[in-house]
């Protein structure tokens, strides 16, 4: 009776949101469209909810974002020189390397950048993993705050729509509330959709899982345990002694990212008997993922396969062991 | 030294002094002796030197340096042999005890381990019910075993872990990640010029990047420039020494900056390329000129002007010194930060004799099972309060006050591990308070602090020769993985703190976190070292380095991108300025000390680590106990003579001590050392002797890492007697 009624509840906030995006967008000024460069694919896509029909959304990075040798993507370079606004996660990888490729463009390009909107979605959300500093004085500051990849945490999405409506109605004062309704109403299907992950994560609870990914770590609190390296962000220990621990844990699943250095999922497949399998952590590689929601739905359905439990629905894309 | 030092362990080794009569009744036996060396690092203080301890039929007789550390070479400093009698001092706490009177008044009933596990898991899990498990804070000060500590305090469920850095140097480390993108040291062996401020680097740390500088000096190689307000050790071997007013350090140092960029002294090439925000700072610091630094310095203009245009002029191989301590004021933050930009603009980044980013090595690690992250925000509100500073550390001061306020929520638990709050957080009745407040108090630790006389239970750990503890990668230009392991079974009950976490975790229903072993834990460590057989070699050798150290350059690669906003060393912050502060350093000046009061200044000593060794006999026989210094010309004032017995009292609180009327100090401050004065009497050397500075500091703090302020405290001295004793 009482998972009935949250389902009901549920299925009145999704349509209470598509109501409010739509009208937000009928409401619409016509303006000139505010061209967004996003640092990835998962937040352009809240920001493509937020802004609606109002915002031009590109994607400037794929792939790890804390590799050293990280890149403004070719073909959003140009984007980016035309930008009002850049929607970034506070992290230092990002922002530097968006600096380098602007100062590559030359001083007359560069006029065209001087003064877009940076809009850090990090502002007031939830992070695991909260380092300590050492007496040597070593705590990396790009994650002194805790886990760089909060996004991978569902709980965070209205957040980050918040921080997006409230940067994009800076820029176009007029419509503030229509991006204000827009967030609350992404919120909204999201926390349905959290809903509906836990109760099909349930059916993993107590499963260790074993993920090169360690922002996967936010989604521990929905049922399955992700085990993860604990040291930086971004750094793996060697896969044969990953391997070895996963082995004698005898972990059952294990997850790797398209990407994480193949010879990982190599050696995991080698040396243990845990089912490996490749699962995105951006919906920029799921073909024809464009919602946000899509990454966790993608997950879920990889994870509960990966377990022999089924899957409550296809997932919309995915990768292979 | 190190011979002296050695010479000096061995022959109180012989004398039967208080805790040495098993070793003094050891010596009498016939038989040979069986003598075994065991490789394991120093726990006396945060240089964490590599140790071959000398095992003579089953007791440590000797503590060696280990030559194959970098960070320790052939050096054991006094405190690093004096660990033999922190392992036989007979006022270590033996067993668990419960406490069995009033709070603090030392009454303690000797428990098993299991009743004291059992009786503060208990304490811990109604607490976890009735408040929530925010309502414990755990606190610790750094430590190999200390990631236990804090992990068992997140997977109980509490976000309250308060550590050591925002009573030490959570400022330093602020203001140099927000300028290069990471916290560097400072090449002092291969330096030409050295600028301290308040670092009293020979008096108050002796480890072998001291002896590098102190070599430097002595053989003219280097040139050192001093800062204090006190005639320390450093002073008398600076080449130039200035008695600078306290809290006016960042006036010299923007004085400096004026200078270079106005005499266009700084690496035009460097800044170009690798630096952000030159014309802000030109434009702000154009007013900050050697005149007006004069005036609030008292630093003579032509001197400032001297020593800028040297240190442009000696780097790359030049350094200002960031150190341990400087001034702590509420502007220490940016203090900080000019000493960065000022290091930043001659170009010494990165090179011989410069500042340099710490290289590591990578370690493994156990995998082990993850729990939910505490779902409560923290007391001291850091996110809002000191947005910009390293969350899991916390902010010690803050917490304080907040607790005592009852806000945000209610804290009514506190587990403590290796630290002594009582003595490193200033207003010490105001501590007492925070502890009497409490429902329940637990400390681990090898001796009874004054924290543990105030505690409800105190879980004794296993002193650094009897415990194993996790593998530690220091990082540095010469990074180093060093191992601690057992040199001798515990004498005495105690336990390691792993195994005492374990006891609590499972009693809580948290076992499943912790299930493994220190031996597993370090040998996952381990495996990740470049080495045939890293576990073997680490348990033979203790010490691991890199080939190919030290590293230089390897920021200055082209294209390198620093971990900052805009990927270069960031002379103007705009993160600053979006956080609400000042984007470049303003000066402030110091808060005024009154007509007939003194600015309180701290230091400490190489012969005693804070607050913990002051029972130690053999520390005790080199540094007895603190007194005041004073100037002649106020003491001549007050009537006050050298030896004379003063009281000391600020806004908080009063002390007595002995006074040494001295010209060695400014006649505006007054000096007292820390970590004296206990209140714990189980600690019978350190009960009562001397007095304690944490008695008087005031609460402040700096306003953008939220470190505590400790040199804020004015004070008012007026004689209460006669040539009592003397230090």
């Amino acid at each position: 009776m009482r998972r009935r009624s949250m389902v009901w509840m549920a299925g009145v906030a999704a349509l209470a949101a598509v109501t409010a995006v739509a009208s937000a967008d009928s409401q619409a000024p016509r303006q000139r469209r505010v061209r967004v460069s996003v640092v990835n694919a998962d937040l352009a896509a809240v920001v493509q909810r937020v802004g609606g029909s109002d915002v031009e959304v590109s994607v400037l990075f794929s792939g790890c974002v804390l590799r050293p040798d990280l890149d403004v993507e070719a073909g959003a370079l140009e984007k980016l020189a035309a930008a009002e606004a850049v929607v970034w996660s506070g992290l230092f990888h990002e922002s530097a390397a968006i600096y380098q490729a602007v100062e590559a463009l030359g001083p007359e390009r560069r006029s065209t950048l001087s003064r877009p909107a940076w809009i850090d979605v990090s502002h007031g959300v939830a992070r695991v993993k909260v380092p300590t500093s050492s007496c040597e004085g070593f705590v990396a500051i790009q994650f002194m705050h805790g886990d760089p990849f909060f996004w991978l945490n569902p709980d965070n999405g209205a957040v980050i729509a918040r921080n997006i409506a409230r940067g994009l109605g800076e820029l176009r004062p007029g419509r503030t509330a229509a991006y204000a309704a827009n967030a609350e109403a992404f919120a909204s299907e999201l926390a349905s959709h959290a809903e509906r992950w836990r109760r099909e994560l349930a059916a993993l609870a107590g499963v260790r899982i074993f993920v090169t990914q360690c922002g996967w770590a936010n989604l521990t609190r929905l049922g399955p345990v992700f085990l993860s390296c604990r040291s930086e962000p971004g750094l793996l220990a060697r896969p044969e002694a990953l391997a070895e621990q996963i082995a004698a844990q005898e972990i059952p699943i294990v997850v790797v990212d398209p990407h994480t250095p193949p010879e990982y999922g190599e050696t995991f497949r080698a040396r243990t008997k845990a089912r490996v399998v490749t699962i995105p952590s951006s919906i920029g590689d799921l073909p024809g993922a464009r919602e946000y929601h899509a990454l966790f739905d993608n997950l879920v359905q990889r994870l509960l396969e990966a377990a022999g439990r089924g899957a409550a629905a296809a997932p919309k894309g995915g990768a292979g062991e | 030294m190190l011979a002296g030092a050695a010479a000096a362990a061995a022959a109180a080794a012989v004398a039967p002094q208080l805790g040495c009569a098993p070793l003094a009744r050891r010596r009498r036996a016939a038989t040979p002796a069986e003598v075994r060396r065991v490789a394991t690092a120093c726990e006396l203080c945060p240089n964490k030197c590599a140790v071959l301890a000398v095992v003579e039929n089953g007791q440590v007789k000797k503590l060696d340096p280990n030559p194959a550390s970098p960070k320790s070479r052939g050096m054991l400093c006094a405190r690093g042999n004096a660990a033999i009698k922190a392992l036989y001092d007979p006022d270590r706490v033996k067993q668990p005890l419960i406490r069995a009177g009033a709070r603090g008044e030392g009454q303690w009933r000797a428990v098993s381990w299991d009743e004291a596990l059992d009786f503060t898991a208990e304490r811990l899990q109604r607490l976890r019910q009735d408040h929530g498990p925010e309502a414990v804070l755990f606190s610790s000060t750094e430590g190999f075993q200390e990631e236990f500590f804090k992990n068992f305090g997140l997977a109980f469920g509490s976000p309250n872990i308060l550590r050591h850095p925002t009573l030490c140097l959570a400022s330093v480390n602020l203001a140099y990640s927000m300028t290069f993108g990471t916290v560097p040291s400072f090449d002092l062996l291969n330096a030409h010029y050295v600028i301290m401020s308040g670092a009293n680097r020979f008096e108050s740390i002796i480890t072998p990047d001291t002896m590098d500088l102190i070599e430097g000096t002595m053989n003219r190689k280097a040139k050192l420039i001093y800062l204090d307000p006190r005639f320390t050790v450093t002073a008398a071997k600076a080449d130039e020494w200035y008695a600078i007013r306290p809290g006016t350090d960042l006036a010299f140092i923007l004085a400096m900056l004026h200078v270079i960029i106005k005499e266009q002294r700084y690496d035009r090439e460097f800044v170009a390329t690798r630096c952000l925000g030159l014309e802000e700072l030109a434009a702000h610091v154009e007013h900050y000129t050697p005149a007006w630094a004069e005036v609030e310095t008292e630093v003579p203009a032509a001197d400032i002007t001297r020593i800028a245009r040297e240190f442009a002029d000696a780097a790359p191989r030049a350094v200002y010194y960031a150190g341990r301590r400087s001034s702590w004021y509420v502007n220490d933050f940016q203090m900080r930060r000019g000493q960065a930009i000022l290091n930043a603009i001659v170009g010494n980044w990165d090179r011989q004799g410069g500042v340099v980013p710490n290289s590591r090595i990578a370690l493994g690690e156990l995998l082990f099972l993850p729990w939910d992250d505490p779902a409560a925000p923290r007391v001291d509100e850091i996110d809002t309060r000191f947005p910009l500073a390293a969350k899991g550390d916390g902010a010690f001061l803050q917490a304080r006050e907040n607790v005592l306020a009852g806000v945000p929520y209610p804290v009514k638990g506190w587990m403590v591990y290796k630290q002594d709050p009582m003595n490193a957080l200033p207003d010490r009745a105001k501590t007492q308070r925070l502890l009497e407040a409490m429902d329940f108090v637990a400390v681990i630790d090898t001796q009874m602090s004054d924290t543990a006389w105030f505690a409800d239970v105190v879980l004794p750990e296993s002193m650094y020769l009897e415990r194993t503890d996790p593998l530690h990668m220091l990082p540095g230009i010469w990074p180093v993985v060093v191992l601690r392991q057992q040199v001798v079974p515990p004498l005495h009950d105690t336990r390691p703190n792993l195994e005492i976490i374990q006891g609590l975790a499972q009693r809580l229903g948290l076992g499943e976190y912790f299930e493994y072993t220190i031996e597993e834990w370090v040998a996952e460590q381990a495996a990740e070292l470049p080495l045939d057989e890293p576990l073997a070699h680490m348990k033979q050798h203790g010490v691991f380095t890199p080939e190919g150290a030290p590293f230089y350059g390897r920021t200055l690669a082209p294209g390198f991108r620093f971990l900052t906003r805009s990927g270069k060393i960031e002379l103007y912050s705009q993160r600053l300025a979006e956080a609400g502060h000042d984007p470049l350093p303003v000066y402030a000046p110091p808060r005024p000390v009154g007509e007939g009061s003194f600015r309180m200044v701290l230091g400490r000593k190489a012969t005693h680590t804070h607050a913990s060794t002051t029972n130690n006999v053999w520390l005790l026989e080199q540094t007895p106990t603190n007194d005041l210094w004073l100037h002649p010309e106020p003491a001549a004032r007050l009537g006050i003579g050298d030896g004379d017995l003063v009281e000391v009292a600020s806004a908080v609180g009063a002390v007595r001590l002995p006074a040494r009327v001295t010209p060695e100090i400014r006649p505006d401050c007054v000096f007292m050392l820390h970590g004296f004065g206990k209140k714990s009497k189980h600690l019978r050397q350190a009960h009562g002797n001397g007095a304690c500075d944490a008695d008087v500091l005031v609460t402040a703090w700096d306003e953008v890492s939220g470190n505590a302020a400790f040199h804020e405290t004015v004070v008012t001295v007026r004689k209460v007697g006669k040539e009592e004793r003397r230090a």
